[in-house]
């Protein structure tokens, strides 16, 4: 009976705590050991690849409503826009739910408007090869995912603690909103896990301050100027995370990633938040795609190239329109469709993905990676990414997209040399066929 | 001396023969592939592979520059049955061999077959011609053509044969062909003919019918190039304006002050005798005095008073200053006899002259042409090669992600980069003003702007241009200095620089720029 006891003890200590896996093999089940997850700000898939060939862009002739409740008010069609800087739309959660008019995802130009943009068509304004080269140039070369949501039908906060924590319920049931109640979060991270189960990892923030945490009136005030820190790295909302070294002293600065690539260090799961080029309106959203691409081109120079994932999202839609309508999966999302790349020697080559993914499936690869217990139904249920590669090909050297957008299969104009090589054949065979019957006839004569 | 009396070159002193030949071909072939393409040779040779239609050099080297491309063809021919980079040098090579041999033939007219002798050893073993017809420039072939055009002037002023009018006009046409400049040519026969000749009309029009029918591939790459300028602006007449409006890049003195190097003491002293025995013995009265001061007088004059000057531009007076120099042997003697010197003395004095000269001039090759032995003396800076390209570019070839671009000072470097591995690279000394730059050349706006945001991953910083320009040289320390936080690669080494001291330091060293959004960047920016 006691033995039953200490058993059922156990087995409950086990279930209550973060680390809830059993016996966990620190190596990976596929030859992906380093994955590095980036999560950028505020995009659609339609505003960066809506026009992407062989991707779900913009359907032919697409127009969107100006006032779906007013016929007569017309409709507008997605534009190009050829500045890098717009105004931030308004993309609040309430927003959101007029956007997507109960599943009729028509009404983006008309939340604008409702919600203060001073020219609500800006939401159908998209990007192409022209601003984003190095985006589409790894889409020619790797893989682009088009079905990939944000996890929650609302803003950045709940989308960025799904990425983490696959949930927004904390462990005492309540639901997070949109921001990290005084007192900090209870929630279970992958973190918790990967920690648990001896694998390294880290999160680095570009201009990391430990201060601006949960504890920081400023930061929850949005008075400092890593006050977003807050809200795109939930984990210094989460007490253990700022309190304790062992969970602590792995959120740092971004300077530490180029280091630890440089010499050779870089852990198992390593995510990137970005503070000033994160390409979150008004920001110039080309400085934030260099930044972006300067990481992963950081990765391709070190030595842990060859076993690694390199996979870039956005968080949440950011007021800009999508015409694919989201699946409902539970009561949070899925959001609005945003892009997403993933780029890895064991990427298949220029392949669309069309696999429903959403911000959990990073955490969905990681619990297959290593066998962990999946953190809520969300990854449980969630693809692991797994469709992007190809793990029979050798390993692909890297390759850099070029600063100037080249379609694939083009190729550069090359000089017609045919002609000149004709032209110089008949002049220079003449001259020394010439020279040489000449100078027989002089001998002969 | 008729043509009947010339006995073929071959039944010369089999010794002599035997000794010249090995002297020639050593000079001429031995360790010409040591060291890796200069600028220009990747050009020229790039083209050539271009033409030749191999992948990836059509994408870097555009056929439709500068120049003609006989060289560009002849090399094309070469490295379409087998490929490897100093290719063009062998070509080129293989045309100084053919300089000699017109040098031997038309020598052997102009004087006599001892002197023939004298000036093709003297142009064998000339430093000049050495090093010039060691690099796949375009001036070694140019060299021949225009000598060859000159010995199909004085077989037409022996025999004023239709066959050699046509052969004037081809050989000055090939000459063309080879490089635009050798349309010179045209002033030297013009001069020659209005002193010497006595021409019918149709025979010159013949000559320059034929000249026309042989640059005419020229004019058709000219004209295909201007219709496939893009918005680069790299069309023909864009090169023309670009190469009439360039500034001068060396001092007046340039030619005079190489003039040592390029023939050494002895045979430079015996060629200005010889200069003076034409002109004070023979001046417009016999063809031979008349033939060589155009050959020789109009390249002078042409790029003295041309205010770009190079190393090889003067390369076509070389023929000319050999058989100068064997006319100075006879001079020397007569003026000895005619002093009444005794006739051993004198016969002593000659010899040592032709034997000083060519021991001055076969060091001075040696030294700077086939046996570099190390790379502290391989003079002016990329002339005979640029020392550690291959090393480098190797590094860049295996150990830098496809599509990694670099910047750099120079438009040389670029070149290479793009020779040897494929990699895109821009230079910072590229004028931003069309007269002023290669329109072959991509211009750097806002370099400060494109490294602060990833668009180079490499910066580069190379001693052969730092020494050209230590404006730019510093700008890429300056940049590295703010955005790079580690020395990637590094070689070191020597050379003479253009002002002849030592440059003693990296030759090549290559900066990895740091990445967007490190605080190496931010820290700058406070």
């Amino acid at each position: 009976m006691r033995a039953l006891i200490v058993v059922l003890v156990l087995v409950g200590l086990l279930a209550a705590g973060p680390a809830a896996n059993s016996v966990v093999d620190p190596t990976p089940s596929l030859p992906i050991e380093h994955l590095v997850f980036v999560m950028q700000e505020d995009r659609t898939f339609d505003n960066y690849f809506g026009t992407y060939p062989g991707a779900e862009g913009w359907p032919e002739g697409f127009t969107m409503p100006i006032d779906p409740s007013d016929p007569s008010a017309g409709t507008a069609e997605p534009y190009n826009l050829d500045v890098t800087r717009t105004p931030s739309l308004p993309h609040s959660t309430a927003a959101m739910k007029m956007a997507m008019n109960d599943g009729a995802v028509d009404s983006f130009v008309a939340a604008a408007t409702e919600f203060g943009a001073s020219d609500g068509t800006l939401a159908l304004g998209y990007y192409d090869s022209e601003e984003i080269p190095l985006y589409w140039g790894l889409a020619d070369r790797y893989v682009l995912a088009d079905h990939w949501f944000s996890s929650v039908a609302g803003p950045s906060f709940p989308n960025h603690l799904y990425a983490y924590t696959a949930s927004r319920t904390s462990t005492d049931g309540t639901k997070v909103y949109n921001s990290v109640p005084e007192e900090g979060l209870e929630i279970i991270t992958i973190f918790d896990r990967l920690q648990d189960a001896g694998i390294s990892w880290k999160v680095y923030v570009q201009g990391y301050d430990p201060e601006s945490n949960f504890r920081s009136a400023e930061a929850r005030l949005g008075l400092t100027d890593q006050a977003a820190q807050l809200i795109w790295v939930p984990l210094v909302g989460i007490p253990r995370y700022v309190d304790d070294p062992q969970y602590s002293s792995k959120i740092v600065d971004i300077d530490q990633y180029y280091e630890d690539l440089r010499q050779g260090v870089l852990p198992a799961v390593a995510f990137i938040t970005p503070s000033g080029l994160s390409e979150h309106p008004p920001g110039d959203l080309q400085l934030g795609h260099y930044f972006a691409t300067d990481l992963l081109e950081a990765l391709m120079f070190s030595e842990h190239w060859e076993s690694s994932a390199f996979v870039i999202t956005w968080d949440e839609w950011g007021g800009w329109a999508d015409h694919v309508p989201p699946p409902q999966v539970d009561e949070d999302g899925y959001g609005v469709r945003v892009p997403a790349l993933i780029v890895s020697p064991f990427a298949k080559r220029g392949f669309v993905d069309s696999t429903i993914y959403d911000h959990t499936s990073p955490i969905a690869l990681i619990n297959t990676l290593y066998g962990l217990d999946p953190l809520s139904t969300r990854d449980a249920a969630a693809n692991d990414l797994t469709n992007a590669f190809d793990f029979e090909q050798e390993p692909r050297p890297p390759e850099l997209p070029p600063v100037e957008y080249v379609p694939p299969g083009f190729e550069a104009p090359t000089d017609n040399t045919r002609p000149i090589v004709v032209a110089y054949s008949v002049v220079f065979g003449t001259t020394l066929l010439g020279f040489v019957l000449a100078n027989i006839r002089r001998r002969t004569s | 001396m008729t043509p009947s009396e010339l006995r073929p070159w071959w039944k010369a002193p089999r010794t002599s023969v035997i000794t010249l030949t090995i002297t020639t071909l050593i000079l001429r072939f031995w360790s010409i592939g040591l060291l890796g393409l200069n600028s220009d040779e990747a050009v020229y040779t790039g083209q050539g592979a271009s033409l030749a239609g191999l992948a990836p050099f059509t994408e870097h080297f555009s056929i439709f520059r500068a120049h003609p491309l006989l060289f560009q063809y002849v090399v094309a021919a070469v490295v379409r049955v087998h490929f490897w980079d100093t290719a063009g040098r062998w070509v080129a090579a293989a045309f100084g061999l053919g300089t000699l041999w017109v040098t031997f033939r038309l020598t052997e007219r102009l004087a006599s077959r001892r002197s023939a002798w004298i000036a093709t050893g003297f142009l064998a073993v000339m430093p000049y011609h050495v090093v010039v017809s060691r690099q796949a420039l375009l001036e070694s072939p140019m060299a021949f053509f225009m000598a060859l055009t000159m010995y199909a002037l004085i077989r037409y002023q022996d025999n004023q044969t239709f066959r050699s009018a046509l052969g004037i006009g081809a050989a000055a046409g090939l000459a063309f062909l080879s490089k635009e400049t050798a349309i010179i040519v045209l002033l030297s026969i013009g001069i020659f003919v209005a002193l010497r000749g006595s021409w019918k009309t149709s025979r010159i029009a013949l000559g320059l019918v034929t000249f026309g029918f042989v640059i005419s591939p020229h004019l058709l790459s000219s004209l295909s190039g201007s219709s496939a300028e893009g918005e680069g602006g790299s069309g023909w007449a864009n090169y023309l304006l670009w190469q009439l409006s360039r500034p001068p890049n060396h001092p007046a003195s340039f030619y005079l002050s190489n003039a040592f190097h390029y023939f050494g003491p002895a045979m430079l002293f015996l060629a200005g005798l010889g200069v003076v025995w034409l002109i004070v013995k023979e001046g417009r009265r016999t063809d031979r005095s008349v033939l060589l001061l155009a050959w020789a007088g109009v390249p002078a004059l042409v790029f003295q008073l041309y205010p770009v000057k190079g190393y090889h531009y003067l390369i076509p007076v070389a023929p000319a200053a050999a058989i100068f120099a064997a006319i100075g042997v006879t001079a020397l003697g007569s003026w000895l006899r005619a002093a009444h010197v005794q006739e051993e003395i004198a016969i002593r004095a000659v010899n040592w002259s032709i034997g000083l000269s060519l021991a001055g001039a076969i060091f001075v090759s040696a030294i700077n042409g086939p046996i570099v032995l190390n790379y502290d003396r391989i003079g002016e800076a990329g002339y005979s090669g640029l020392p550690g390209v291959r090393d480098l570019t190797r590094w860049i070839s295996e150990d830098t992600p496809a599509g990694s671009r670099f910047l750099g000072i120079g438009p040389s470097i670029t070149n290479v980069i793009a020779f040897y591995s494929d990699r895109e690279t821009l230079a910072l000394s590229v004028s931003p003003n069309p007269l002023r730059r290669n329109p072959a050349y991509e211009v750097v706006r806002n370099a400060d702007y494109d490294v602060r945001w990833g668009q180079y991953e490499y910066l580069i910083y190379d001693g052969y241009s730092a020494q050209r320009t230590s404006h730019f040289a510093n700008r890429v320390l300056d940049l590295a200095d703010r955005y790079s936080t580690e020395v990637a690669y590094q070689s070191e080494g020597t050379f003479v620089a253009e002002d002849g001291e030592p440059f003693i330091g990296p030759i090549f060293r290559v900066y990895r720029v740091a990445p967007i959004g490190s605080t190496i960047i931010d820290e700058d920016e406070e």
